[in-house]
């Protein structure tokens, strides 16, 4: 009996030790290039720094990465190199970041901006032809006139904007004279140079004034013009719905969106968990396959209704692009929703 | 999903084995085993499959059934060395290792019961016992507290036994069946255990073949869940209906083996895979 005990037993210590194994996660996702300075509009005058963040097969941003940067419509916006964005004339320019994958694909993503004027005119059915005009005349037997033939009413800080000048004097003759004198009532909202163009420096108004010294008469016009501090339209908030990928339960709409302190990931009155999953938490992902590379926000501690996440300031509203709900212990994918395309 | 009150029954069932009736006073049977589960599966609490993260359970144990009296045994389930561990989880795309594997050992829930003849001669006997799920093992274990080797309370579990002989076509078997209610502590939800077995000796009475089949249905009376443990629940509201089958084979007077595989046609919580056990067992 002996020998064939010692041998059943010895039969047992392979089975007991065969715990080697390994599960190989399908954790594929194609390579991709995101811009994350989600703008819409531009002003002319201004530019601004555009961003983009490639993210690898698996999902992992690679922050050393080139990328290229191109407009399909330079005659409207202009880019450099370094992603700085400068609009030329009204209109929509699409904008396009790209890059080549480790695998030699060439990836992109695009942003359709459009760019508005960073002036208003007073009534802007009309070409305006003379505004805020007050000529004055002093001992003339004839009528000569200064007029501004562009007034505005309205211009963006940190813009620029040329006024141009009718004159006429008392012979009926027009012209443009040198010795026009260009002054600001409040140089630190408008600053005009000698040729009348305007440089909006800071939010409030003032007055331009031009005026012209002939032999016997002082003729000015001036225009009344409020600075605004344009903000720029970004995106500030997505939203969409948790969508259960196993036999659980997991449905809700969520909100993910930019607060005073950070973001804010808010889940709604429909929100709705399973109760008997061992260790469901909650990420983002920019792999929907895996949390290995995912930002943990925390377990699950609310199963119905709303309730929200803080996140800190760290985070970007387009750093990820799925919210995974995940058992974590058993790493088993519960759910998710994809934040934006 | 891992439950270890469902993987305890199936061993138990399984350490039954020639067991299966009172043994007389200074009689006994014992039974030493190896069990092991790996699964990639499990049923979800809608009854629904999903994959998780391949988890393997290995346990060697000790069953004993000892005859106190003439009508009353000793009955103890050891589990001494319960070894619970998960694949490493590596990247498909990249070969990175995402998770390494993970092990844990140690002692497993212990289980002393009490079974008392309540008719013990005539064509159907009759035992009623009372187990003692003692809260041995770890309910949290390994590095996210789920590589458990107990489930973490105390249960006591009721059974009415009922056994027949009878014949067909010149061919004896036998049938035995229980109906039992384990009585769950620490929030768990109660249960109702319904089995059957049916087998039958071959080769002189050498070698036993038999089938089994074990429902368990919890009551849904228990408290404890997600939203309040912290996120964090196992082994509660465990529903299963596992078939199984075992041979056993003498090989000397006293000693013998037997090999036994189980296998879940359905259930909620619970790993879906088979189960495979064998064993050395003892009559003395």
């Amino acid at each position: 009996m002996r020998p064939k005990f010692i041998l059943l037993l010895g039969a047992l210590i392979p089975v007991f030790f065969s715990c080697n194994g390994v599960d190989f996660i399908d954790d594929y996702v194609p390579p991709s290039i995101r811009i994350t300075t989600q703008i819409t509009t531009l002003t002319l005058g201004s530019s601004v720094a555009l961003e983009a963040s490639y993210f690898n097969n698996v999902g992992v941003h690679i922050q050393a990465k080139t990328i290229e940067w191109k407009s399909l419509h330079p005659e409207i916006i202009q880019i450099n190199a370094e992603g700085t964005a400068s609009p030329l004339q009204e209109g929509q320019a699409e904008l396009i970041a790209q890059t080549t994958t480790e695998e030699g694909d060439v990836v992109l993503d695009t942003i359709l901006i459009t760019v508005v004027s960073n002036v208003v005119f007073e009534n802007e059915d009309e070409v305006p032809i003379d505004h805020d005009i007050e000529g004055g005349m002093q001992n003339s037997s004839v009528s000569p006139t200064l007029r501004i033939l562009n007034s505005i009413i309205e211009i963006s800080a940190n813009t620029s904007y040329q006024l141009e000048i009718f004159y006429q004097d008392e012979n009926g003759v027009e012209s443009h004279p040198e010795t026009l004198l260009w002054t600001s009532s409040d140089q630190t909202v408008i600053d005009v140079n000698e040729k009348g163009t305007l440089t909006a420096i800071g939010s409030g108004t003032a007055t331009i004034t031009v005026s012209l010294a002939t032999s016997n008469t002082l003729l000015f016009a001036q225009n009344f013009i409020t600075v605004t501090v344009p903000e720029l339209e970004t995106v500030t908030s997505f939203s969409g719905n948790l969508v259960t990928k196993s036999g659980y339960t997991l449905e809700g709409g969520f909100t993910l969106s930019i607060t005073e302190t950070g973001l804010q990931l808010s889940l709604g009155e429909d929100y709705k968990a399973s109760t008997t999953l061992p260790g469901l938490y909650v990420y983002l992902s920019n792999n929907n396959n895996t949390t290995s590379q995912a930002y943990e926000i925390g377990p699950v501690k609310v199963f119905t209704g709303s309730h929200s996440y803080d996140l800190p300031s760290s985070i970007g509203l387009m750093d990820y692009q799925y919210i995974l709900y995940w058992c974590k212990p058993f790493n088993v994918k519960v759910g998710e929703a994809k934040i934006y395309d | 999903m891992k439950s270890s009150t469902f993987i305890l029954l199936c061993i138990f069932s399984f350490s039954l084995v020639h067991g299966q009736w009172i043994k007389e006073k200074g009689s006994g049977y014992s039974k030493i085993s190896g069990w092991s589960l790996l699964a990639d599966e499990h049923f979800t609490d809608q009854g629904k499959i999903d994959p998780n993260a391949t988890r393997g359970l290995f346990i060697s144990s000790i069953y004993l059934q000892y005859g106190l009296s003439k009508n009353v045994n000793f009955i103890a389930y050891l589990p001494l060395w319960v070894k619970n561990y998960q694949y490493a989880q590596i990247s498909k795309t990249n070969g990175n290792t995402y998770e390494p594997r993970q092990v844990f050992n140690g002692l497993g829930d212990i289980n002393l019961g009490m079974e008392y003849g309540l008719k013990t001669s005539g064509k159907w006997v009759l035992s009623s016992t009372l187990t003692l799920g003692l809260p041995s093992g770890k309910a949290v274990a390994g590095s996210d507290g789920s590589f458990q080797t107990g489930d973490g309370e105390f249960n006591q579990l009721i059974q009415l036994n009922a056994g027949s002989g009878f014949s067909i076509g010149g061919q004896n078997l036998y049938l035995k069946s229980y109906l039992g209610l384990n009585n769950r502590t620490k929030g768990f939800s109660d249960e109702v255990h319904t089995y059957f077995e049916t087998g039958s000796q071959f080769l002189e009475n050498n070698l036993l073949i038999l089938g089994r089949l074990h429902w368990t249905k919890p009551l849904y009376n228990g408290t404890l869940d997600a939203s309040n443990s912290n996120g964090t629940i196992f082994a509660n509201n465990i529903e299963s209906l596992v078939i199984g089958f075992e041979t056993a084979i003498n090989l000397g007077e006293q000693w013998g083996l037997s090999v036994a595989i189980t296998h879940p046609i359905s259930g909620k919580v619970i790993y879906r895979a088979q189960s495979y056990s064998g064993g050395i067992f003892f009559n003395f």
